[in-house]
């Protein structure tokens, strides 16, 4: 057992030297996790701050009334001293509006204004929004002011808001009801985390396992190392470990990327939004959660790796690989978009489709709401698919068209009779 | 004797020719200290023949004794003997020379603590020292044959089954071939040799086996086969013996 170990590691360490100094894996495995996610974050934030100081150069040409009633001349004054508005007469301002020389007209009538803009031109919704806002302002400004008149207590301004949900999730909010939607949007961030893995830990996979097997048989490298004196469940041992291990790396990698990007998001949301004297619970995971996120990113990288280790094996150049691992790269592309739509749970039915249940199981965790039964299930048919392909991986290892560099077609592991090459 | 083939057949399927005996019935057998030729055309089975040997195919009848190591009931035993060269074996191209080494050197029974010094040595021999710690991607093949070389005998085995190891060489790095081969008899080493080409044959083996589809039609030293065919030249020889067995 010892010297099985011992040779296990010896081929484990070279597969794992001989895979990260292949670039494709450097790049897919280890750089894109990393980058990817920063890189994201500081685009969009960019990209944001740019709409925004670009929206604060914009000014609009409106049309205001003049009027005696003091809010509309209030409104007016507002509209009239700030950076972005700019009043203006005109003649016919539906034509002017029309011919883009104005981007909004107000019009009062009994006391009531209207906002008219031109949708199809890029400035007017934006004036709409604007002037709107200005309206808003000053419409929440007397109500105050007609509060304190009358004593009443500020209270009353609050908004109230229901949302469907049990009892139970409902009172353990009900003591942090401003970190509601903060709640909300963190638990649907954490949930998605594995939709995220589920298209990024194959993409870490697919060149560990052309490195590991098709490789072999591209190069030729495969006579020399069946002749050297290590058995056959050795070699695939260490070749199918290589591949998990870079693919959970891979994985993990993705995870710290997401969760470091994430947690300065809602750092900077926090901040922005006044929530940060939110309790810090809100943006916490429990321990069990975060186990399921583990196990099921484990889970879905052995299912991954037995899965491209065996049609690795089948192929016999890095052209034919590429092309035959894309197929499982596309069936699990809408796994993640299907997981996530609102009313789809872990089922009896959905808990026996690979890849959909592991995600399934990790969005009910996410809830609180994961049924043990369904939870084997979904692990029991994840480990029984990967030894599967695993006990095939080997009888195709010792077919004699795998030595030989021959094609071997998809199916033909299931119909190899005996040890073909006397191992 | 080191090395004992019995009888060995192997069949193949071919898209175009069916089913068909790629080796027929070949037995011949080795001692330490010699080289045995095998002599034939492309296509002929010694390839086949050697792989079964080496283990890397299951013969579906006959046997082959390495050492005493039986090909179908002791492989591991067999492999730990033999060191199998073939020209078409390639190289883990992003490891270097070195690594390579090591790797194959640990997967053998080879001593460890002893491992690190037959490395040097065969880096030695090999006039490797320049290269040894390059990646085998920017090797030139005459390089990479002398890795290939190094890496089949790391474990230093009793028997070794060359096949054709100086296909696509150049005439120096032929010329070192050759050497390293006669070295090897001079230290007892039993060597099984395949090649093509006439001259290597006559030059290095002390006995030569002419196979042609899958048979071996005669083996002997090349006194024995001048005699046998009248013929003085090897290439006059092979053509005798085959086109006779042909016409049979």
């Amino acid at each position: 057992m010892m010297e099985f170990l011992r040779r296990l590691w010896v081929v484990f360490r070279k597969e794992m030297t001989h895979c990260y100094r292949d670039p494709h894996v450097v790049i897919y495995g280890v750089l894109f996790p990393l980058l990817f996610y920063p890189a994201a974050a500081i685009a969009m934030l960019e990209i944001g701050i740019f709409q925004e100081g670009k929206r604060e150069k914009e000014t609009y040409r409106i049309v205001f009334p003049e009027s005696k009633e003091p809010n509309i001349a209030a409104i007016r004054d507002v509209l009239a001293h700030s950076k972005r508005g700019r009043l203006v007469t005109s003649a016919d301002p539906i034509k002017d509006l029309k011919d883009g020389n104005i981007e909004a007209f107000v019009e009062e009538k009994n006391g009531k204004l209207t906002v008219k803009v031109a949708g199809s031109l890029p400035l007017s919704e934006s004036a709409n929004t604007y002037i709107n806002r200005v309206i808003e302002s000053r419409r929440l400004k007397n109500i105050r002011k007609e509060l304190a008149d009358k004593n009443a207590p500020v209270e009353i301004m609050r908004v109230f808001t229901f949302e469907l949900n049990d009892a139970k999730r409902t009172r353990a909010q009900a003591e942090n009801k401003g970190g509601d939607a903060a709640n909300v949007i963190f638990r649907y961030l954490l949930a998605s985390v594995i939709c995220v893995l589920v298209l990024c830990i194959p993409a870490g996979a697919v060149y560990p396992a052309i490195c590991a097997f098709t490789e072999e048989r591209e190069k030729k490298t495969l006579e020399s190392t069946l002749v050297a004196a290590v058995g056959t469940e050795c070699l695939m041992t260490g070749k199918f470990l290589s591949v998990f291990v870079v693919a959970l790396m891979s994985g993990l990698l993705n995870l710290i990327g997401m969760s470091l990007v994430i947690w300065l998001m809602l750092s900077q949301a926090k901040e922005l939004s006044g929530l940060s004297k939110l309790s810090s619970s809100t943006f916490q995971i429990s321990f069990e959660t975060g186990a399921c996120l583990f196990a099921a990113t484990v889970l879905f990288s052995l299912l991954v790796s037995a899965m491209f280790s065996l049609l690795g094996a089948t192929t016999k150049s890095f052209k034919e690989a590429q092309n035959m691992l894309t197929v499982p790269l596309l069936i699990f592309t809408p796994m993640p978009i299907a997981g996530m739509l609102p009313g789809v749970l872990l089922s009896k039915t959905l808990a026996f489709v690979p890849v959909l249940n592991l995600i399934l199981w990790v969005k009910a965790a996410v809830r609180g709401d994961a049924d043990a039964a369904l939870v084997g299930i979904a692990v029991g048919e994840t480990l029984f698919l990967t030894f599967t392909m695993l006990f095939l991986l080997s009888r195709l290892i010792r077919m004699e068209k795998f030595v030989l560099g021959d094609h071997i077609d998809i199916w033909a592991p299931l119909f190899v009779r005996g040890k073909a090459n006397g191992r | 004797m080191a090395v004992e083939v019995k009888d060995l057949k192997k069949m193949f399927f071919d898209a175009k020719r069916g089913e068909f005996l790629a080796v027929d019935g070949i037995s011949f057998s080795c001692s330490q200290g010699e080289i045995v030729g095998l002599l034939g055309p492309n296509g002929a089975g010694k390839t086949t023949t050697l792989r079964m040997i080496a283990t890397i195919l299951r013969p579906d009848s006959g046997t082959a004794k390495i050492n005493g190591f039986d090909i179908t009931t002791d492989p591991q035993g067999v492999r730990k003997n033999l060191g199998f060269l073939s020209s078409e074996t390639g190289l883990y191209e992003r490891l270097t020379p070195r690594e390579i080494l090591n790797y194959f050197g640990q997967l053998s029974d080879y001593p460890l603590d002893k491992l690190g010094q037959r490395i040097e040595d065969l880096i030695k021999l090999f006039e490797m020292g320049e290269f040894a710690d390059t990646r085998c991607e920017r090797l030139s093949t005459g390089m990479k044959q002398k890795v290939s070389i190094a890496r089949a005998i790391v474990h230093d085995p009793p028997v070794m089954a060359l096949d054709e190891p100086t296909s696509g060489l150049d005439i120096i790095t032929s010329q070192n071939t050759y050497q390293f081969i006669r070295d090897s008899k001079a230290q007892g080493k039993c060597i099984i040799f395949s090649t093509h080409i006439m001259s290597e044959a006559e030059k290095l083996c002390d006995r030569i086996g002419i196979i042609h589809r899958g048979k071996l039609f005669a083996m002997g030293t090349l006194e024995e086969l001048r005699e046998l065919t009248g013929e003085h030249y090897l290439e006059d020889i092979f053509l005798a013996i085959v086109k006779e067995q042909v016409d049979v």
